[in-house]
This record gives C-alpha cells, structure tokens and sequence, in this order.
C-alpha cells in the first residue's frame, strides 16, 4: 500500500496509468458503446466524416471499428509476449543466479548468445516459415520466445546479489530447497523489479506485433495495429496523402507504449532508493 | 538497473523508429529520384524516362536467353534493341510494318515480305536467314527459348519477288498444333536476332547453345532496333538513339525518335514509381496505382481522363484446382461464381480501372467485344447473387455451419463429412491480387463455403501455378492483347491438350486447375475440338458460333472465375518533360508503353515539353 501511495505521489506514474486503463478501458468495453462492423460501409478511403470519425479503409470498412479490433489485438498480443518473456526470463535467470557455476555459466552462455542472434531476424524467419495459420496467439508467442533475453539477464544480477544475504543462508540451513528458496525467499524480493521488466516486455512486445505486421508477416484473419498500417502502406495510401490511414493507429500504438514507459520509469524512481529525490 | 535501462532505451529506440517508417513514408520515398535527371548527365529534355519493366538486377542483354532473363528492353516482347516482323495494333487489329509486312494469311500459311532496308547495326541487311535462325532454332535446339514455334511452323519457304524483296511464307504444320493464329501472334513477339553473329558465337562455343545463352551480350550488341545499350547498373538500364536505325528512314519519313536517352530505373516497389511519376522523375509506367484521380493534379494522367482510365485487355482470375473435392463439383463452382461482390472488387480492388466483368471468359470490351453473347451470359453465366449461392450450395446438399458470431465454421458434403478449409494461392505483396481475394474470401465465407486467403511468397506462387499444388490460385492468363485473343484466352483455361494429373514433377502450362481430364467418364471432347478448330476459322459468323458455343461450356463448368478486367498495361504518363501521349483524344497510338507492339512509334511523335 505504501508504494502505491508512493506511486501514487509520482506525476508520471499517474499519467502513464491513466492513459494505459483508458486504453485497455475502450478495448475492453469500447465494442458495448461503438457498434463495430467489418461490413463494407462505404468506399475506398473514404475522408473522415461525422459518422465515421476516422474514415474508411482501403476496402471501404470504418476505421473506429479497426482501431478497436487492433487495439485488442496488439493488447492481447503485448501481454501474451510479455508472459511469456518475462516466465522464461525470469525463471533461467534467477536459477542462474542463485545456483551460479557450471548450471549459471551455461545458463548465461544460452542467453548471451540469444541477445547476440538479433530476435527481430529470428522473428521474421519464423513468422516467414508458417505461410499458413499465422495467428495472433502464434506471433505473440514467437515474440515471447525471442524476446526473454533482456530479463533473464537483469533477473539473473539481481537474484546473484540475493544469494549471499543471510535470509537465503538461513532458509538453507532450514533445509529448504532451491524451489522454495526461489520462489519464497528471493522472488519476493525481486517482484518489484520483475513486474518493471514485465512492463517493458508488454510494450516491446506490442511494438514487435506492429514491426512484423507491418512488413506483412503478422497475423492471418485477424486485425491488428500492425496489420492496419501494413495495408495502408500496401495499398499506398501514403503517396496519396489519406492521413487517417496511418497516424490513428500510429498515435494508439505510441500512446501505449509511452503510457508504459512513463510506468515503468516512475516505478524505477519509487522502487530504487537510489534514484528517489 | 543496467539491462532495464538497455531493454527501456531499445523499446524508446523501436518506437521512435516505428513513427519514422510510418509517419514519414512520404519523404523516404520521394527522396529516390529516378536517377537524378540532369544532374547524372542527362539534359531532361532529351531523356526520357520509363519504368515498371525491370524490377530485379539486370542480368543478361542476350536475346536468345528466356526472355523472363533477360533485361529490359530485350524482356517481353518489347522492341527497342531486337525488333519482330510485324507490330501488332491492339486497338485495331491491325498488322503494322516493322522488319516486314503482312501480305496474306490464310489456313496453309501466313506471307510476309521483308523489308529490303531493314540493317543490322553493323550494316548488314536483315535478310531471311536472320528469320529462319531465330524461328527454326528450336530444330537445332530443343532447349531455345522460341523452341515452341516449331510445333505450329513446318518452315519457312523464302522467295525472291520484284526489286530484291524476300517473301516469307510461314508454313502452319498440320500434323501438330495447324494453328495459323498463332503464327500471327509469333510473328509480333518473336524478336529476330542477326544469325552471322549468333552463328559465329555458336561456332566459337563448341555449338553449345547453353553457353551462347550465357553470354550477357551487353557490350556494342549488333541490333537492328532504334534504339542500343548505353549503361547500366542496379539502380537503372540507359539506352541511347541510334542515329543510323534504318526505320527512321524506311518507317519515319526520315525523322528520328524524339528522346535521345532512355531510361530505365529500377524500384522495388510500385510506390516508389507513383511518387516518381508524381514528381515528374519517370515520364510513363506500367505499375498499379491505385486512385489514379488523385494523382491528377500531379500531372499523372491515363488514356482516358475518367473512369475507367484504362483499355481493359486482360482478366485475372480464380482458377481452380478441379481436381480435388468440392471443388471438382461444377455446382459448387458456380455457387463459390455466386457469391464474389464483383462490384466491390471493381470498386475497391482496382479502383474502377475496368468495366463491369461479364460472366464468361469473353470480354464485351474492344476487339473480342464482337464475340459477346449478351443472351448467352443471361441464361447460362452466374453473377454476384449471395442468395443464389446459398440455394445452389443447398441444392447440391451442401451444410454449412456458422458459429454464434455469424461467423463460418466449417461445411459438410453431401454425405455430411466435414470439407477441409481450403486456401486461395497468391503472392503476398501483390496489393491488387491480394485485395481480390480478400473480397472473394469474404463473400465464399458469408455464403458458407470454408475458403481463406493463402498469401505466398512470389518464389512458391511460381512453381504451384504449373504443378497443380493448390485449391484456388490466382492468375492472369493470356496477359497481353495479342492477335489470338480471346482464343488464348481459352486455351490457357481449358485445353486438356497436355492434361496430365496432379503430382511428381507434372506440370502443365495451361489448364493448371486441370479441368476436363481425357481419362474422365465426364471428358467433354466438344471443348478441345472446338479449341481445334477455331484457329482456322477464316469466317466472322463461323467464329462467333465456335466462340459462342466455348463459352457456354465455360459458364455452364466455370473452371475458373474471372474477376474483373484490367489493362494490358497500366499506362500512365506524365506531361511534365515530354508532351503529345496518346489518349483516347488523340489515338494515334495503343495504350502501352513505347516498347510493345505499334506503340513503340509514340518515340516519334512525342515532343519536349516547352
């Protein structure tokens, strides 16, 4: 609760919250106000009006109803990845760092040369080699998998710090095993930190989404802040000025991503007493 | 502390650089000027600029390589540097002069004289050894890239007539294709190269035409065209004015092409040439841009000024793999006809660059308009009519089942066996193709048949085309207006001439959705006779009835589903640098770049912009 309220006290903290529970608010509860409809309403790029707010797309379908569909998507997709990369982050790197030697040495070794393979390049091979049945679940997925790298690496110092204290020593001598010891006695104490790296595996997460969708290995069937501007930019609505094609899912896309990271650096002044005024 | 902050400023890094490609699209893409005009050397009013010809490196010039090889201009049939016999006129009909004239065609053979000015670069006569090296070099070598014109010319029998005139009589072959149409459409693709210099080469490789075919053939070629390789590099293809091209004198009343450089540059993608054309970069293309009218106020205009802009002369469609259930079933054929929005393709597309599409694979447009049976399409083809698929599918004893959001989930058959989902074969990338079938998967889906959009890389679409290995694939059959539409049209659908089954290393270059197999109980001889027969027919109501006859086979067993008309070429000009382009105003000229067919004298009648 003190942190909260020490959250709380933070500015940024409290903007970057509320823009992300708007975001995740219309995506939730957006469709019960907002009749969406992947019907054809009108015709090709057809300009904004007071009916259709933000125009329409490329095959005359109303771009509000897209942008909400995309923003579930690529929510949906960031959390997925973000899961999925912090779990396996975290598990390799506080193993690692609490078991060190040979076990932490090969660990480590894993992980550094999976920050030296580029993950995009990874992510495009893969998304590149399933031509059929890419779905939102299996890119959020190879995301996950291909992005663990960073908090496994910022786990594993934190959890080595941990392993000398006398709490660990102590809970040893008790006769606790390693799990228990991990997730009893040194989880806890990193939570923090995990929940911060968390958030920026979400945030990269949702811009990988829109970074492969964009050059058309995103997800089939389904409709993305990726696969929005990738169509856009297939269909050259670029040269042609249509502007709603483009900057709506922009401007959603970065307005995530900076929500996150005005979270994520607020909560790093909160939790680190080093950086607190 | 240290990776958050790493992992924090890559995400802030991906970010910023993620409003980059998308914002700023504009700028990157206009930034790449078509070779930089004057500034590379080349005075803007004696260049003219082309484009959409060459998209990869160009990597051989040598004419006798497979012309999907080559660089352009010695691509396609185009005829800059190596010229054919005659030019074809696709807005007549007509036969033009070029390296000879047509004199007659009838059913034993087609006779042209060669025009006794036509020279070589080098200042030899194109004489008819130069026409019987390129024609008959499939006899030497069944590996030549014109092997095929041996299954339809017997020979070539050569007479000499008044004032040194060599007179070619291209003999059709009876006992294999007796097809004189398509002799007409050899003689205005097939480009003639110089045999004494092809003969030398074969001679100096051991006779080996693979190794001749490997020479690039780019230094000084000896050519009989108006135009000869300068440059060229990755980035663009320079040709430069002959001065002595025999035509100028022969054709042109001594006048010579107005541009003095040619310029081909190489984008990768058709944005690239929109923005250029908009520029004023690139003076005429043959890309797909969409909404074209808003591009008008940048100068870029088409043949006409107002929908639908464009000559139609092609029709992409849906083939279909016949094979293979349900799809082998003609009423679900007829129902998956049913249930496409051909307005919404028209519409969304393409925007409107075409006609209303008919029912049927003869078009109501331009030359092969005279072939049309409204009646015909009324009573036997199928149009957009959502319900009526439904009631076909229904009468067929087909289920579908939707989930509760509408949405399909799957469908049965007749014995209530749940059908597999079944994909449409395209390349991905392919904005216009790819937006088709988006539409026509919405509309299978709505009507209950479990069919998805398969977009492929361009590398796999290739190999599946011939090979059979596929549901649905997209494809745009007899692609140029030749003088053996809509007949090629047809044999590129339907003829069983080379049927062979799915599978191995089978491939079949017509027909791929191997429809009517001979081996069938069901085989309708009727449509390989009348695609026999109708190539010698000489007389219009002959041919009208034939046609008429092909085509409601066709409605009636919709083997594949044509989905809109487009152009031969996207022909779009700017007026910025060079003036007097034809247009429907002023048609001295078909609506193609000048490099194909009769088009190629707009060189000399456009002039520099003031």
């Amino acid at each position: 609760m003190k942190l909260l309220k020490n959250l709380l006290k933070s500015p940024m903290f409290v903007i970057g919250a509320s823009l992300f529970l708007l975001t995740l608010l219309i995506a939730l509860v957006g469709p019960l106000f907002y009749k969406i409809t992947m019907a054809r309403v009108g015709a090709q790029y057809d300009a904004p009006t007071a009916k259709f707010i933000l125009g329409m797309d490329d095959l005359g379908r109303d771009y509000v109803s897209l942008l909400l569909l995309g923003l579930r998507s690529s929510l949906f997709v960031g959390f997925l990845a973000g899961v999925i990369a912090t779990t396996i982050g975290t598990l390799i790197g506080i193993y690692g760092g609490f078991r060190g030697g040979v076990v932490d040495d090969i660990l480590n070794m894993v992980t550094n040369l999976f920050v030296v393979i580029p993950s995009f390049v990874v992510l495009i091979l893969i998304s590149a080699s399933f031509s059929e049945g890419r779905s939102l679940t299996l890119i959020g997925v190879i995301i996950g998998m291909t992005t663990w790298t960073w908090s496994a690496r910022a786990v594993r110092a934190q959890s080595a710090a941990l392993k000398s204290k006398d709490h660990i020593s102590l809970a040893k001598l008790n006769g606790d095993n390693t799990l228990r010891v991990l997730l009893i006695h040194i989880l806890p104490y990193i939570f923090s930190y995990v929940f911060m790296v968390f958030i920026l595996q979400v945030s990269s997460g949702i811009l990988s989404e829109a970074a492969i969708s964009m050059i058309g290995l995103g997800p089939m069937d389904t409709v993305s802040l990726g696969t929005i501007l990738n169509q856009a930019k297939n269909t050259g609505a670029l040269g042609d000025g249509i502007w709603w094609a483009f900057i709506p899912a922009t401007v959603v896309i970065t307005l995530i991503v900076f929500a996150l990271y005005l979270i994520n650096t607020s909560m790093e002044g909160v939790f680190n007493p080093r950086l607190r005024k | 502390m240290k990776c958050v902050t790493v992992l924090k400023r890559l995400v802030v890094g991906a970010a910023l650089l993620g409003l980059v490609s998308c914002g700023g699209g504009k700028d990157s893409g206009g930034g790449e000027t078509a070779g930089g005009g004057s500034e590379s050397g080349f005075a803007r009013g004696k260049t003219l600029y082309l484009a959409g010809s060459q998209w990869g490196d160009p990597n051989t010039f040598n004419p006798l390589a497979e012309s999907w090889q080559a660089a352009w201009p010695v691509n396609d049939k185009f005829n800059l540097m190596y010229e054919t016999i005659l030019s074809y006129n696709s807005l007549d009909g007509k036969f033009e002069p070029l390296l000879g004239t047509l004199v007659s065609r009838d059913n034993d053979k087609v006779v042209v004289d060669l025009n006794p000015n036509a020279k070589w670069s080098d200042g030899q006569p194109v004489t008819s050894a130069d026409v019987k090296f390129v024609f008959e070099l499939g006899r030497r070598f069944p590996g030549a890239a014109t092997a095929f014109a041996i299954d339809f010319i017997s020979g070539i029998k050569v007479e000499t007539i008044d004032g040194g005139v060599e007179r070619l009589s291209f003999m059709v072959d009876k006992t294999k294709r007796n097809n004189p149409l398509v002799i007409l459409d050899h003689l205005q693709a097939i480009r003639i190269v110089p045999a004494h210099v092809f003969e030398k080469l074969l001679a100096d490789n051991g006779n080996d035409l693979g190794a001749v075919q490997k020479l690039k053939i780019d230094k000084d070629p000896v050519i009989s065209g108006p135009y000869n390789i300068e440059h060229y590099s990755n980035e663009r293809i320079v040709i430069r004015r002959r001065g002595d091209y025999w035509g100028n004198e022969a054709l042109y009343g001594g006048k010579l092409p107005a541009p003095e450089y040619i310029i081909h540059p190489i984008y990768k993608n058709n944005d690239h040439f929109a923005i250029a054309l908009q520029k004023g970069d690139i003076d005429a293309s043959q890309t797909f841009m969409p909404r074209i009218w808003l591009k008008k106020k940048d100068g870029v205009s088409t043949w006409y000024d107002d929908a639908p802009y464009f000559v139609p002369g092609a029709m992409p469609m849906l083939l279909i793999n016949t094979t293979k259930a349900p799809l082998n079933d003609p009423q679900f054929r007829r129902a998956m006809a049913a249930a496409i929005s051909y307005a919404d393709i028209k519409e969304l597309a393409v925007s409107g660059y075409a006609p209303d599409v008919q029912p049927g694979l003869i078009m109501n447009q331009g030359l092969e308009g005279k072939y049309f049976n409204a009646e015909d399409a009324k009573e036997f083809g199928v149009t957009c009519d959502p319900e009526n698929a439904k009631k076909i599918l229904a009468a067929a004893g087909y289920k579908s089942v939707f989930k509760s959001d509408g949405s399909l989930d799957y469908m049965t058959d007749k014995a209530g066996n749940k059908l597999p989902t079944m994909s449409i074969t395209v390349p991905a990338g392919w904005s216009d193709w790819e937006a088709m079938v988006k539409i026509a998967e919405k509309g299978f889906r709505a009507a209950g048949m479990d069919i998805r959009e398969g977009p492929v890389d361009a590398s796999l679409y290739w190999p599946a085309l011939p090979s059979g290995n596929f549901d649905l694939i997209m494809h745009k059959p007899a692609a140029s207006v030749t003088p053996s539409l809509p007949w090629n049209r047809f044999e590129s659908v339907m003829s069983s001439r080379n049927w062979v089954p799915v599978g191995g290393d089978n491939k079949m270059n017509e027909n791929q959705g191997r429809y009517n197999s001979p081996k069938d109980k069901g085989y309708n001889p009727k449509v390989d006779e009348l695609l026999k027969k109708i190539p010698t027919l000489e007389k219009e109501e002959d041919l009208a009835v034939a046609y008429r006859e092909l085509n409601r086979i066709f409605m009636k067993d919709q083997p594949s589903i044509p989905l809109c008309y487009l152009p031969e070429q996207f022909y779009e000009f700017s007026s910025k640098a060079w003036t007097n382009w034809p247009t429907s105003a002023n048609p001295y000229a078909p609506p193609l770049l000048p490099m194909v067919g009769a088009s190629t004298k707009i060189l000399w009648g456009l002039q520099p912009a003031k």
